[in-house]
């Protein structure tokens, strides 16, 4: 259907995609008082999962040492980079690094998922999986549409060097 | 909202359903086109039962259903190009011996495409992906391999279609996936690409409200540049050493009719420098097949066919191009850079396919090849050794077959035109003709033999 790289890029986009939403779904209803169900915290756990997998990127990435199946973690880790530094993102967040970030919101949802009482109001979390969606759709979308050679660039103009 | 976005969707699964009923009557030469169909529905029914969740306001739920159901719809216009007349079916049955013998699980859908190319997609992974955010399990095991309208009968082009097996048989058997640990670019070059990288950043401005800004100062420290090109370069990387191993294991299997296909095609498509994310140039391509072509003593087998010799002398100098000796190009960085790490790798995935693949019938035996060459000339289907001794083994295998048509074609070429007045097409495509019947009698005696 599509090529290589194109495949591994959708099936990425539209994995996390679809796991995005329904975590943002069941994170809704939850702040509205409803209860996750068994199946519900499956999905949550694949958001454990995923902040792992950031976690591994990010050490990946700053030690130089790719392990084996190292890519998605580096994939994942560079989408929370660009998450973490939306204006919307960094207006919601205290001096944490964005490791302590990852942490925090793990632990939010292994609170959730053992049913233990919660501070807060998961804005923070709603927010970065909100994001995530918005991002993945604009990557499948990029696929699909073909225009991902373009990578945007053509809004930026290369000139020299006079600041 | 006077326009409803989950109406529209909702409408649009039912079509698509409707759809699939349609071509679901139809009659198709394999099994596979109804697997893929039903498997098809199952996904799409999936998606009716996730529209059913989302409410009506979060567009970005539905719009994202709405992008899987235009994948289902470009394969379901895939599907309906499939004819039992262009299905290359003499090719086919030895495609799948070859699967079944190494004990792969995975069935093939062989469709015609609208591309003038071939391609690989292994439709089950890409769904239990997809699926994953879905808690979804694929229904079935199956991969699509795609290859030109017009050439689905060229039975000598579609020696390509080893390649695209070959990558099943790649991910089956976790070639490329086993050795990734050895798959690394030299910390030297990457640290040198990002440096380059963050100097260009620098020079490279836009104008923000009154303000002129640099585009480095998008990210805060240079890890951070580090991990964004690292995906970049091992996501092509990735692509190109599964294309390479695909290229050994066909050559393997079909040996220099392989080569002689790709390189005819390739080179004919683009220029042998090009660069493309999922599929190294064809001078690198090349430069790992010849390295398996010297292991297995191909210059010495084909000595006595001057002209094949020589036609593989041109591609073997196309080979020796490289990224470092081309002068100005975009992005030349990054290509030598993959270009080094691949050619570092090629010995390594060499012995790995050794390891993992199972060869049988796949010698080039002078004494056969000429038979069969014999055969053609005399345009008689090369099924059996000519004068072939009662106790010795008579009927030719496939990879006989193949590469006698391919020495007739291009060795004795002035000679079959001859034979055919001069018309060069009447030509070919008695060769072709040969080659079908050969390889489908070749079929049916592997099947009787079997039964017996």
């Amino acid at each position: 259907m599509m090529k290589g790289v194109d495949n591994r890029r959708l099936a990425f986009s539209l994995k996390w995609g679809f796991t995005s939403d329904r975590i943002v779904e069941i994170l809704d209803k939850y702040r509205k008082g409803r209860l996750p169900t068994e199946e519900d915290k499956d999905v949550l756990k694949m958001a454990r999962m995923l902040f792992d997998m950031i976690l591994k990127g990010e050490e990946q990435a700053n030690s130089g040492n790719f392990g084996m199946n190292f890519l998605e973690s580096i994939k994942v880790y560079n989408r929370s980079i660009s998450i973490i530094n939306t204006r919307e993102f960094l207006s919601i967040m205290s001096n944490e690094s964005m490791n302590e970030v990852i942490k925090n919101m793990d632990l939010s949802f292994d609170k959730i998922i053992k049913s233990e009482p919660l501070e807060g109001v998961l804005n923070r979390e709603l927010l970065f999986f909100d994001l995530m969606r918005e991002l993945t759709l604009n990557e499948t979308e990029d696929v699909i549409d073909g225009f991902y050679e373009s990578k945007g660039m053509s809004k930026w103009s290369y000139l020299q060097r006079n600041i | 909202m006077v326009i409803s976005p989950k109406e529209h969707i909702e409408d649009r699964i039912y079509r698509i359903q409707e759809e699939i009923y349609e071509l679901l009557a139809k009659e198709y030469v394999t099994i596979e086109p109804k697997n893929f169909l039903n498997s098809l529905s199952y996904y799409n029914n999936k998606m009716k039962e996730r529209l059913m969740n989302v409410e009506e306001d979060n567009i970005k739920s539905i719009r994202r259903i709405g992008r899987l159901l235009q994948i289902i719809h470009i394969n379901l216009d895939e599907v309906d190009h499939i004819k039992t007349t262009n299905v290359p079916l003499e090719l086919i049955h030895y495609l799948n011996r070859i699967l079944i013998n190494n004990n792969a699980k995975y069935s093939v859908l062989y469709r015609p495409g609208t591309e003038f190319n071939y391609s690989y997609w292994n439709y089950t992974n890409f769904m239990r992906s997809v699926g994953s955010g879905l808690g979804l399990e694929p229904d079935q095991n199956l991969s699509v391999i795609s290859y030109p309208l017009c050439e689905s009968k060229n039975v000598l082009l579609n020696c390509i279609l080893f390649h695209e097996i070959a990558h099943q048989l790649n991910e089956e058997l976790n070639i490329r996936s086993d050795i990734e640990k050895n798959i690394q670019i030299r910390s030297e070059d990457l640290d040198k690409y990002v440096d380059e990288w963050i100097s260009r950043f620098s020079e490279i401005r836009q104008i923000v409200g009154e303000r002129e800004i640099t585009l480095d100062r998008f990210f805060s420290e240079n890890e951070v540049i580090k991990s964004y090109l690292v995906e970049e370069l091992y996501e092509i990387l990735y692509s190109w050493i599964d294309e390479i191993i695909s290229d050994l294991i066909a050559f393997y299997y079909a040996g220099p009719a392989f080569l002689l296909a790709l390189a005819e095609a390739a080179y004919v498509n683009r220029s042998e420098i090009r660069f493309s994310e999922t599929h190294p140039p064809l001078f690198l391509r090349l430069k790992a097949i010849f390295r398996l072509y010297s292991k297995l003593e191909y210059s010495r087998k084909l000595k006595k066919y001057r002209t094949i010799t020589k036609l593989i002398a041109y591609y073997k100098n196309i080979s020796r191009s490289s990224y470092e000796k081309i002068g100005n190009i975009p992005d030349k960085e990054r290509n030598i850079i993959l270009e080094r790490t691949v050619i570092k790798v090629i010995p390594i995935l060499i012995s790995a396919i050794e390891n993992k693949i199972k060869l049988s019938k796949t010698t080039f035996i002078k004494s056969h090849i000429e038979s069969a060459v014999n055969s053609y000339m005399n345009l008689i289907p090369p099924v059996e050794l000519i004068n072939y001794d009662l106790k010795s083994k008579r009927i030719h295998d496939p990879f006989t077959i193949l590469n006698s048509a391919w020495i007739v074609k291009e060795n004795y070429k002035t000679k079959t035109h001859s034979m055919f007045g001069g018309n060069k097409q009447k030509a070919r495509i008695s060769i072709n003709q040969l080659t079908c019947k050969a390889l489908e009698s070749n079929d049916f005696l592997y099947r009787m033999e079997e039964k017996d």
